[in-house]
């Protein structure tokens, strides 16, 4: 699919879609996209978990 | 007489197929050299985690841990997209030159058959910048949360560090083309860049509850002193690598040389390293008498070494390092007594160490010659280069973090903390069958505040 020869003579660059910069541009976005997910979903479990932690010591003072 | 013309030639293609087989051997061989340092740097990562899970209360043990496995996987990927381009485009201050073979999209930047060693040479660098990551980590243990730590960890590990780098520790670096700047293991541009960027964090991010009881410094004690200092030694183990991949292996008839090209071998930094690695033991041990500080003192002596590691006498650096040792321990109390609570005292460690470290290569190394054309090496480069880079650290540290302070979203709530990360927001303890943690102010005294 994404190969960038069909042979290894005078071969350089080899890796898949090395000869389709477009793929690599976005294979590069990919790459900061997923890791800036990953920091805001850190951040959203992290809001979740502190606030079902400070739910549940709210419930048990009102417990009787 | 054609007989010899022909054995002439083919002795002349036999010599040209013989030098062409060397030199893919010598390039195979550096790859190879490349490749493992980077190995070596892993344990540094290992050594790490273990440190820093000791370091940390069992309720903290595995959102330390966590926290440090994360830092070393966001900035890799990070340094893949930025760190590279950083370094390569950076040398002459702030305004980057294009180097379009570094950006994340470029040929250069994956599997290619002429031209080895690109990858290894960023899988070092890369590995460099998860050790600022780290150095940071081990400090701001027990109360930052793990999102604000991994923006901090990406800035300091794929932007800060390398920026400094590109200046200090490249061939065109302005500091030296214009300073004369000499570091050759890196003490400033990873260990005090990383240091000072540290203390810009942990204005913001404050003391662990209870550290500090009527401004009086309590004992946080490790819940395993042990996996500490294990965990520090596996950190020395890899400083090998880290300081083998500061050496730049040529191929051709040039041999070892410095980052800067000066002639140097790996005999230099081996006798300086171990003198270095012991000095600092004995400094840290004398001045505080505490485990923990002397093993601290192995990478101490290590890091006050290092930016002239090529150049030292061995008695010397152990001088330098026993030195260091006992004045970094004064320098870990006197931020203590300032509230900055540095669990692991990595300020001191790396910060001031590294710092020391340039001011000692200008001190002892003053004059001597940097490679041709180069201003040599003077106290005054070293000095005004160990500020900036002091400066290169705190700024960007101390900025981010105040804008996450300010967002709320720095530090965990304080019953999280009470509680502590791992059950809160982990749900999971690290010692299930164990008992309950230390709920108690630790009976152990504060070796800082007694000597």
């Amino acid at each position: 699919m994404g190969t960038s020869f069909v042979n290894w003579k005078e071969v350089a660059a080899y890796f898949v879609f090395a000869d389709q910069p477009a793929v690599l541009v976005l294979l590069a976005a990919l790459v900061a996209v997923i890791c800036i997910f990953l920091i805001l979903s850190i951040k959203a479990h992290e809001d979740k978990a502190f606030a079902d932690y400070a739910k549940k010591g709210a419930d048990k003072q009102q417990a009787p | 007489m054609s007989t010899e013309t022909l054995s002439l030639e083919s002795l002349d293609a036999a010599l040209k197929a013989q030098q062409a087989l060397v030199e893919m051997h010598q390039t195979m061989n550096m790859e190879v050299y490349y490749w493992w340092c980077t190995a070596l740097m892993l344990m540094i990562h290992a050594g790490f985690l273990a440190y820093e899970m000791g370091a940390s209360r069992s309720k903290n043990a595995l959102a330390a841990g966590i926290k440090n496995i994360l830092a070393l996987a966001m900035i890799i990927p990070a340094f893949y997209l930025v760190g590279w381009w950083i370094y390569l485009s950076f040398p002459a201050g702030i305004i980057p030159s294009s180097v379009a073979d570094a950006l994340p999209w470029s040929q250069s930047m994956g599997p290619k058959l002429d031209e080895m060693g690109t990858g290894v040479f960023w899988a070092a660098f890369a590995l460099f910048g998860a050790t600022t990551g780290s150095i940071l980590s081990g400090a701001v243990i027990e109360r930052i949360r793990v999102s604000a730590f991994l923006i901090l960890t990406v800035l300091v590990g794929s932007v800060i560090w390398i920026l400094a780098a590109s200046w200090g520790w490249h061939p065109e670096g302005w500091l030296l083309t214009k300073l004369g700047y000499h570091d050759v293991g890196a003490a400033g541009v990873v260990h005090a860049v990383a240091g000072f960027f540290t203390l810009g964090v942990l204005i913001n991010l404050g003391a662990r509850k209870g550290k500090f009881i009527q401004g009086i410094a309590q004992t946080i004690a490790p819940h395993s002193l042990p996996m500490t200092l294990i965990g520090l030694m596996m950190i020395i183990f890899g400083f090998f690598g880290f300081l083998g991949g500061c050496i730049i292996f040529n191929t051709g008839d040039t041999g070892w040389t410095t980052i800067y090209g000066t002639p140097t071998n790996l005999s230099a930094f081996a006798f300086n390293t171990l003198m270095g690695f012991a000095g600092g033991i004995l400094g840290c041990y004398f001045a505080t008498r505490d485990p923990f500080w002397a093993m601290s003192g192995g990478l101490v002596g290590i890091i006050s070494v290092a930016a002239g590691l090529d150049l030292y006498d061995p008695a010397l650096a152990f001088v330098l390092a026993v030195g260091s040792g006992i004045a970094t321990v004064k320098c870990a109390q006197f931020l203590e007594r300032r509230g900055i609570d540095d669990a692991v005292g990595a300020v001191s460690v790396h910060g001031f160490a590294g710092f020391l470290s340039l001011l000692f290569v200008g001190v002892f190394a003053a004059g001597t010659p940097n490679a041709e054309g180069l201003p040599s090496i003077s106290f005054t480069g070293q000095a005004l280069s160990a500020v900036l880079i002091a400066i290169v650290g705190f700024v960007p540290g101390y900025l981010v973090s105040y804008a996450l302070k300010k967002l709320n979203v720095l530090r965990v709530p304080d019953a999280v903390e009470d509680l502590g990360i791992d059950e809160v927001e982990l749900l999971s303890k690290p010692y299930p069958e164990a008992n309950v943690p230390a709920t108690v102010q630790s009976e152990v005294p504060n070796k800082l505040a007694n000597v």
